[in-house]
């Protein structure tokens, strides 16, 4: 693929503002698609069946009382994929009985739905494996909403193991300032009055060191290292403006909300080739508070970057 | 609310459950199944009358033996001036009507060891889907249920058949049998959560029975529809409090986007009230809510709106 | 949640008292109040006794009943599993830890459990890493998050 279609793809973060904070950033759904299918399709979901085989305790987690939420995912999902990509999957259903085929990946799938022994996997798993997105189950009980399923193959710096049953204050509590103001009350209740039928994404940015999709909390001291190497010269082709287009689904049986995860990467190289992001990009991560940098990992290279970004725009 | 998407059903029948309460089964209008709900839910349904659209919340249930079928139950109330009257008077098989998607403010609780139901009348009405999906999960459950007469019992017949053992019944016309209190209350076991559902009153006595008792707040449920809001895009000024400054609010613009015009930088994201960004202090006057966000208590708080989608009546003092 | 210092739950209709033999007079003070305003309690001691004994008794209660527990933090940890089980919530308990909190840090790298106190760094047991103690919780695991630095 060539850069300019690579730029036109890509889900710029930021708004008309020059600074960044947190917020509550959501904006409805619409066309109502918990998933996308990008060029790098194949390799993703590769990678993905790989992790999942070797690190399913980091990779994959999910309570008993999930199953029943875990089906209506699937539901959504397949439902979303034949609609949205009738050339790429297919669903044949007689009553509860399912035959799902991916074409791409010449795989045939019957099973009954929702009898769970008639899958080899869990449902949240088995459907994880045909997407790209990371999928996160939150179950809303006694008042509260609890991470109490997911599989999570490219986590940014978090683990799963360790988050999983948390609630959604307790997930986010090690991010600086984000108590501030009640941000976290409002976000927790905006996330409580989400409506099936009604769902609703949001993006969120970072940038990485190097260009792996699978920066999980467990192998950080492996690729960690490359915020070290972080030079003025190589900091358009080894950093990444990392993406995450995350969407959230209200499922009617269960009252749990899908929490998909569409992670996407592009090298700063890239990213400044269109001016205006490279000017907004610049203000912003100039601007950007230490606590902030630090909480993103950025602080071991920021002065690198904006170094480059300045010589990038010189010589625009 | 401004943002639901919604669905187009058909009447497909309608029974008189009691003289005053009717009951309504809903399909989808190309024959699929209807989304599936959580116990306690509710659905909103537009009624296009001459003089508007009114919005309506029903719980709702479904006691036929088809999966993918909507329920409700209207009584009839003695002073409607729209929504029940119209649905006991003018809907009739096969029309087509637009409800919302299921949403549940009502849910029962995950962690109760015992869940114990206290209706009087319609308020019947939350607890049949409840009831419904403890039974499929095989949880424990009780239900008081209390109305004038046998005759005025909704669906007695159906829980007596349903659920033999675990429900009590409470007519207060009939000679012998005992009124419904809430010395009941004294009795459930450690675990038990509570539901109330009834006229307000009823909820009250309920509710301040259980915290007398020692009761948590976390075990005592209650569900009040809020009250219908019809949408009125009058215009409105409003004062800065900090500033001194005053905008007029066309009837056509919303706040957000008269403050923004005027350089003040009030943050937003959704621009339908869903998100709960845009929110600014009132210091004085009457606002109409029309977002989806704010809880009954913020709105009833009178300190706060969401500037994207609600209005003032008159004249507004933002904290600004 | 466990405490410091507990405090007297006005509005119940009944208290359950429960320590182990060294903590049984932590509670004494507040014995005595339930006796002057009347309100039923049961007090136990407890020793040997099993879990089905615990069990039984918690499974008893009605609404409104309240629970103390008081001891060191196996006993105080044991006590609430079998208290939640049967029905009470968090908010119709207070507990109180007497001597050394037993705390865990999960390695991010391995999940290993390490024992800490109050140590701001410690090598993991399991794979080595240099592990820094943080205040993330993982109320599913027990245990706090040890982060490895590059
Ligand atoms: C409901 C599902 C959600 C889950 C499971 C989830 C999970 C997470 C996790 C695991 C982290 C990393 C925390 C860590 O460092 O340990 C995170 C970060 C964050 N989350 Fe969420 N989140 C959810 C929804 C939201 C929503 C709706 C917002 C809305 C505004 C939000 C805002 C943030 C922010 C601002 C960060 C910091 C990201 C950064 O600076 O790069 N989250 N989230
Ligand atoms: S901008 Fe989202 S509620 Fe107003
Ligand atoms: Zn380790």
């Amino acid at each position: 693929m060539n850069s300019m279609a690579d730029l036109r793809a890509f889900p710029y973060p930021f708004g008309d503002s020059d600074v960044y904070r947190y917020s509550n950033n959501a904006i409805p759904l619409d066309p109502p698609n918990p998933i996308e299918l990008t060029d790098s399709y194949f390799d993703e979901i590769s990678l993905k069946r790989e992790l999942l085989t070797k690190h399913p305790e980091r990779c994959y987690h999910s309570a008993p009382h999930t199953l029943d939420a875990q089906w209506e995912v699937v539901d959504l999902i397949i439902d979303n994929l034949v609609t949205h990509y009738p050339d790429r999957f297919e669903l044949e259903k007689k009553d509860d009985e399912w035959v799902f085929s991916n074409v791409q990946t010449n795989e045939n799938i019957t099973f009954t739905f929702g009898d769970s022994t008639s899958l080899k996997i869990e449902p949240l798993d088995f459907i994880g494996r045909h997407v790209q997105e990371d999928l996160l189950l939150m179950m809303q009980r006694d008042g509260n909403l609890f991470l109490d399923a997911g599989q999570l193959c490219f986590p940014a710096n978090w683990s799963l193991y360790f988050d999983a049953g948390m609630s959604f204050k307790e997930i986010h509590s090690p991010i600086p300032g984000f108590k501030d103001q009640s941000l976290d009350d409002r976000i927790l209740q905006f996330l409580m009055r989400i409506e099936a039928g009604s769902p609703w994404w949001r993006k969120n940015w970072s940038l990485l060191a190097g260009n792996r999709l699978d920066t999980s909390l467990e192998t950080f001291a492996d690729w960690g290292q490359a915020r070290k190497r972080v030079t003025k010269e190589n900091a358009g082709e080894l950093v990444h403006l990392r993406v995450e287009v995350q969407k959230l689904f209200r499922l009617p049986k269960s009252n749990g909300i899908l929490f998909t995860i569409h992670s996407h990467m592009l090298p700063l190289e890239k990213f400044v080739q269109h001016p205006p992001w490279l000017e907004k990009f610049y203000s912003i991560l100039d601007e950007l508070p230490d606590f902030i940098a630090g909480y993103k990992g950025i602080s071991l290279y920021r002065k690198q970057v904006l170094e480059y970004l300045e010589e990038e725009m010189r010589k625009r | 609310m401004n943002q639901t998407s919604t669905l187009r059903v058909r009447v497909r029948n309608i029974k008189d459950e009691t003289s005053t309460i009717k009951r309504f089964t809903l399909e989808s209008m190309d024959y699929s199944k209807l989304p599936p709900y959580s116990g306690g839910s509710h659905i909103t349904t537009f009624l296009s009358l001459p003089s508007g659209t009114l919005e309506r919340q029903y719980s709702l249930f479904n006691t036929t033996l088809e999966p993918g079928l909507f329920e409700i139950a209207v009584r009839l109330a003695e002073d409607s001036t729209g929504g029940s009257r119209f649905w006991h008077q003018n809907v009739q098989a096969g029309d087509a009507l637009t409800v919302s998607f299921p949403k549940n403010y009502f849910p029962l609780s995950f962690q109760a060891k015992h869940h114990v139901f206290y209706a009087a009348g319609i308020g019947i009405t939350p607890f049949l889907s409840m009831m419904a999906e403890l039974a499929e999960k095989e949880h424990s459950f009780e239900l008081h249920y209390a109305a004038n007469s046998k005759e005025q019992c909704a669906f007695y017949e159906h829980l007596r058949t349903v659920y033999p053992d675990r429900c009590r019944f409470y007519f207060s016309n009939s000679e012998g049998t005992k009124r419904l209190s809430p010395k009941l209350l004294l009795d459930h076991r450690i675990g038990t959560h509570v539901y109330f559902c009834g006229p307000e009153r009823m909820i009250e006595d309920f509710t301040n029975a259980a915290k007398s008792y020692g009761y948590p707040s976390f075990n005592i449920h209650w569900e009040r529809f809020a009250p219908p809001v019809n949408r009125e895009h009058k215009p409105f000024s409003v004062n800065l409090q900090r500033s001194g400054r005053q905008f007029e609010v066309p009837a056509n613009t919303s706040l957000l986007d008269v403050l923004r015009k005027y350089g003040i930088n009030v943050p937003y994201s959704c621009r339908v009230g869903g998100c709960g960004t845009c929110e600014v202090k009132v210091a004085e006057g009457e606002v109409f809510h029309y977002d989806s966000f704010l809880t009954e208590e913020q709105r009833c708080s009178k300190g706060i709106m969401l500037s994207c989608v609600s209005r003032g009546k008159g004249k507004l003092v933002l904290d600004l | 949640m466990i405490r410091k210092e507990l405090s007297f739950s006005k509005g119940k209709r009944k208290f359950l008292f429960c320590a182990d033999s060294t903590e049984e007079k932590s509670l004494h003070d507040f014995v005595h109040q339930a006796m002057e305003e009347g309100i039923q309690f049961d007090f136990h001691i407890v020793g040997e006794e099993p879990d089905s004994f615990l069990d039984m008794w918690f499974n008893q209660q009605k609404m409104g009943s309240y629970l103390y527990i008081s001891g060191g933090w196996d006993f105080v940890n044991r006590v609430k599993k079998i208290a939640l089980a049967a029905g009470f919530s968090h908010e119709e308990m207070q507990m109180k830890v007497t001597g050394p909190f037993k705390k865990k840090l999960i390695c991010c790298t391995c999940h290993a459990g390490n024992p800490i106190e109050d140590e701001a760094y410690i090598t993991c047991r399991n794979c080595g890493a240099e592990l820094e103690a943080s205040t993330h919780y993982s109320p599913r695991l027990e245990a706090y998050l040890g982060y490895v630095s590059i």
